[in-house]
């Protein structure tokens, strides 16, 4: 006899959380860090107090509201010229946020399409990608920074190119390992035999199924472009005075953390906050739509 | 092995030519060099001739090939600002650099590894909740910040510490720390849900069930196997630490290579710019190839194939 | 009993385990009274669906469950009380005096150290050997197992092993210390059928040169016809019935055995479907009143759903747990 009890049932599968489990299991921490930072990103212009780039003489370092010296017409203080920190930083979250997404945005753009055409058609294509991909990983992010910021000098375009240079490669190398594994996959091997174009089978069978990875790569990436932009524009070949971000306000008020803690303190810390909450929306994101990228 | 390390070698080869090609490629396209080699009000036979002096009449693969013949003799002409060889510059100082991101190196590997080591440990206590909290933060607040925070709070407010330049033992304390925090943050995620991961292994069931003690369970297997995947991320840490010592240069005054090139490139001083960027190439790629090694050493799957 | 002419090497009387569960930290109730015993050189089969608590009940017998794990009842073993032993006395128990294997020997052995490392650890933790002994007791081990030039097996690591060779590791090292009892949890699940026979061989021919007590909890009861003795039935965490093996295949006195044995199909094609019984076993975090199979059973009346069923002995020592078992 070679007979098998055959089990049946699964495994204690988990039940589905109710509807008020789902309502908690919200990464709130999150939204609460990233809401202020999108609605004045969003709509900034409209929430001044002051003109970020007025210069006010008469009120140079104003201490925040709540100090000794300081005064509600400037909440969070004022900074060397006069000018008012909060608004200061409403402008910086503008400049912030479009540089990052534009540049994540760019950049997936360009690693997802290298990273199917690499994992979907092999061959030279593959090695050529991976050998990029690899040379990327292995040069500190720093020195092509230093190199583009010597070809192109600073500004708005060397950040989002840093961004893009940057941050290809990651989508290319996801992207790369769920294409060759899509490709084995039933349908796509049904839609190759019922003949249909590449092009096809690339955007209707395996893009639609790269969405979920995508967007959590996405979100955990335009925290890090932050980074890269504040990190870029403190070594001073970023965003040029007098337009102004986050990164930038950390430099300038450096000079001044004796005499005005709250300069450079206030502008890293909308940073980080900022990055805090992306990176905890994207991890929440990567465990609820189940991406196997767990080492993104 | 021997297939392993042919590998690795090639890699670290394509990518010191990738980055010399594109250093090649920057300075042509900045402008022509001979641009300030020349005086000003040269004629345009004596601009031919220094061309062809350069070499600059060549096709471009042969300049390319000059080029990487001066580079090899650690020739990148003269900082345009200071007049001295760009090399030799940036060689001075090399040590600086490697002397902040080497320990910061050590420290965020080792204090990475046993705070993921704690962190797996003790598992949904009050402890791993810190630890994790502590890692997203690091990983979240720039670095610079960091520093200027702790010049603020160490040098400003309490004296403690020495917050700018490097004269003693005592001077590397504040960068070293805040450079490492970054990567610190990363190798303990990575070590906690290593840890984890091997928790479920049947080899740690069978060491188990073999009555082999606790404490030789977790520190001879299960860290160990951990270690694999922690050591293959090592040389992207590493990367990391590099580029962030060029920023914590600047907020501490560290005399290193980065502010060097920081300053060059403010000033547009190409020769220096080039140099620096070659020679830490050249010693990421260096340190890789060994991280990469190591890692042959922990696993015997890629030792013996 | 089917061993009452020598005392057993363990005994087991009403072994209860329950558990935490992660998610919600519902209590399971995954072992609620488990009894047998085995003895010298016999060898006991555990079948059941998957998910009835064989796994845990095996591995509460040497208590490696999880930390939030309660177990109640006696686990008589060499004179002692396993179920009150600290962890510590339990530890030098493991691997000394009860040795255990698992489903996959290919994933048994950490891939980071050699074999000869791995087999050393219970002889240098259990026995104290070291140097020239213990190197000699490594290669007598290996040459029992019939593994040829052991001196360069044990400088190899798993991954330069076939899958038969670590097979015979594994038991090495389960043999290691001379146990009295061998406890194989799905030991032929993972393998293909030829892996299978050579694994059963081996397993067979251990338990009878040692005279070991050997308990193997399978899926298969192929497996429970070719080497075991005496087997047991779980649902929900119970022994249903209990007895030697032909009696019970002869005559199965529990529903649930009766639907077990008729849903094995008498030849087997390869990769045919097997035959299962109607309905889910109940939630072991929500056991209902009564006998925890009477929504499944043929035979179920309103007695069932009410009252627990006693055990009911019939000859030959078999022994089932069930308000009809002594009906035609
Ligand atoms: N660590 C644990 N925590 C909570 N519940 C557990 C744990 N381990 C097992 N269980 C539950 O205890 C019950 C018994 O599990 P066990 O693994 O003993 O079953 P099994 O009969 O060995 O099944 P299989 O045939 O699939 O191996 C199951 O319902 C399982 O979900
Ligand atoms: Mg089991």
């Amino acid at each position: 006899m070679n007979g098998a009890i055959a089990p049946t049932r699964e495994r204690a599968s988990p039940g589905r959380p109710s509807r008020k489990g789902k309502w908690r299991s919200l990464p709130w921490l999150a939204i609460i860090m990233l809401a202020p930072v999108i609605i004045f990103g969003i709509c900034g212009p409209l929430l001044y107090l002051h003109d970020p780039t007025t210069i006010d003489l008469l009120n140079p370092q104003k201490p925040p509201a709540w100090l000794e010296g300081g005064s509600a017409a400037f909440p969070l203080g004022t900074d060397q010229f006069g000018r008012d920190l909060l608004s200061r930083l409403i402008e910086g979250a503008r400049v912030s946020l479009i540089i990052a997404l534009g540049g994540v945005m760019v950049a997936a753009l360009i690693g997802i399409v290298a990273g199917m055409a690499s994992g979907y058609f092999g061959g030279l294509v593959d090695s050529l990608i991976s050998q990029a991909v690899d040379v990327k990983m292995s040069l500190p992010a720093i020195l092509l920074i230093i190199l583009i910021g010597a070809a192109i000098g600073g500004g708005m375009t060397t950040v989002l190119a840093s961004i893009v240079l940057l941050f290809w490669a990651d989508y290319a190398r996801v992207i790369r390992a769920e294409t060759l594994s899509l490709r084995e996959r039933g349908y796509v091997q049904l839609a190759k035999v019922a003949n249909a174009s590449h092009i096809r089978i690339l955007t209707r069978h395996i893009l639609p199924n790269l969405f979920g990875t995508c967007i959590v790569l996405v979100t955990l990436q335009v925290g890090r472009a932050i980074l890269i932009e504040a990190s870029i524009s403190f070594i001073g070949l970023g965003i040029q005075p007098p337009a102004t971000a986050w990164g930038l306000m950390v430099y300038e008020g450096r000079a001044y953390l004796a005499t005005a803690w709250w300069l450079p303190t206030f502008s890293g810390l909308a940073i980080t906050m900022t990055v805090l909450g992306t990176n905890l929306f994207g991890d929440w994101l990567r465990d609820a739509l189940d991406t196997r990228q767990s080492s993104l | 092995m021997g297939r392993y390390i042919l590998k690795r070698l090639w890699r670290a080869l394509i990518t010191l030519i990738v980055i010399s090609m594109l250093i090649f490629v920057i300075a042509r396209v900045t402008g022509d060099p001979i641009a300030y080699l020349a005086p000003e009000d040269a004629s345009e036979q004596e601009l031919a001739q220094v061309r062809a002096r350069l070499g600059l009449d060549k096709p471009i693969y042969v300049q390319y090939a000059f080029y990487v013949g001066d580079a090899l003799r650690g020739d990148f002409g003269n900082s345009l600002r200071y007049n001295r060889p760009a090399f030799e510059m940036v060689l001075q100082r090399l040590p600086a650099t490697i002397q902040l991101s080497l320990i910061a190196f050590i420290v965020s590997t080792i204090l990475g590894i046993m705070m993921g080591v704690l962190a797996a440990l003790r598992r949904d206590t009050w402890i791993d909740g810190a630890l994790r909290l502590l890692a997203v933060l690091g990983q979240s607040a720039p670095s610079f910040w960091i520093g200027i925070l702790a010049i603020m709070i160490f040098g400003v407010h309490l004296q403690w510490l020495p917050t700018s330049g490097r004269m003693g033992p005592e001077y590397l304390i504040l960068p070293s720390l805040t450079l490492a925090l970054f990567s610190m943050a990363s190798v303990m995620r990575l070590t906690r849900s290593a840890m984890l991961e091997t928790q479920t292994q049947e080899y740690v069931k069978f060491l188990r069930a073999k009555g082999v003690p606790e404490s030789q369970i977790i520190f001879k297997h299960m860290l160990r196997n951990a270690l694999v995947p922690v050591l293959a991320v090592l040389g992207i840490q590493l990367s990391h630490l590099v580029g962030g010592t060029v920023i914590i240069e600047i907020v501490f005054n560290w005399p290193g290579v980065g502010r060097l090139m920081v300053e060059a490139l403010l000033n547009s001083d190409l020769p220096l710019i080039q140099a620096g960027v070659m020679l830490i190439a050249i010693s990421v790629v260096l340190v890789n190839l060994l991280v990469d090694l190591s890692y042959g050493l922990v696993d015997p799957r890629i030792r013996i194939e | 009993m089917t061993d009452t002419n020598a005392q057993p090497v363990i005994r087991v009387e009403d072994l209860y385990v329950s558990l935490r569960r992660r998610r919600d930290g519902a209590t399971i109730r995954a072992v609620n009274g488990v009894n047998f015993s085995v003895g010298r050189g016999r060898t006991l089969g555990i079948v059941g669906e998957s998910g009835c608590g064989k796994s845990t009940a095996a591995m509460a017998l040497v208590r490696l469950l999880p930390k939030s794990a309660e177990v109640r009842g006696a686990i008589h073993f060499d004179g002692r009380d396993l179920a009150t032993e600290s962890q510590g006395a339990l530890r030098r128990i493991r691997g000394r005096k009860i040795a255990m294997i698992f489903q996959d020997p290919m994933v048994a052995l950490d891939p980071l150290f050699t074999v000869g490392d791995q087999l050393a650890e219970p002889l240098r933790e259990h026995l104290d050997l070291d140097g020239e002994a213990l190197h000699a007791r490594q290669v007598e081990l290996l040459q029992a197992v019939g593994i040829s030039s052991p001196e360069t097996r044990l400088k190899q690591y798993p991954h330069q092993m076939s899958g038969g060779m670590l097979q015979r590791i594994v038991g090495a090292i389960a043999i290691a210390c001379n146990p009295e009892l061998l406890i194989a949890d799905e030991p032929t699940t993972a393998l293909d059928p030829t892996a299978q026979a050579g694994y059963l061989e081996l397993l067979e021919r251990l338990s009878e040169t040692y005279g070991l007590a050997l308990i193997v909890v399978t899926h298969d009861m192929g497996v429970v016809s070719r080497i075991c003795h005496d087997v047991m039935v779980m649902y929900a965490g119970q022994t249903v019935e209990y007895g030697p093996v032909r009696a019970i295949f002869d005559q199965p006195r529990h529903p649930y055995t009766q639907a077990l044995l008729a849903s094995i199909p008498h030849a087997v094609e390869p990769g045919a479907c097997l035959p299962t019984i109607e309905g889910q076993p109940p939630d072991l975090a929500a056991l209902p009143p009564g006998c925890p199979f009477a929504a499944r059973c043929p035979k179920v009346v309103d007695r069932c759903r009410t009252e627990a069923p006693p055990p009911v002995e019939f000859a030959g020592g078999q022994r089932a747990l069930c308000w009809r078992a002594d009906e035609r």
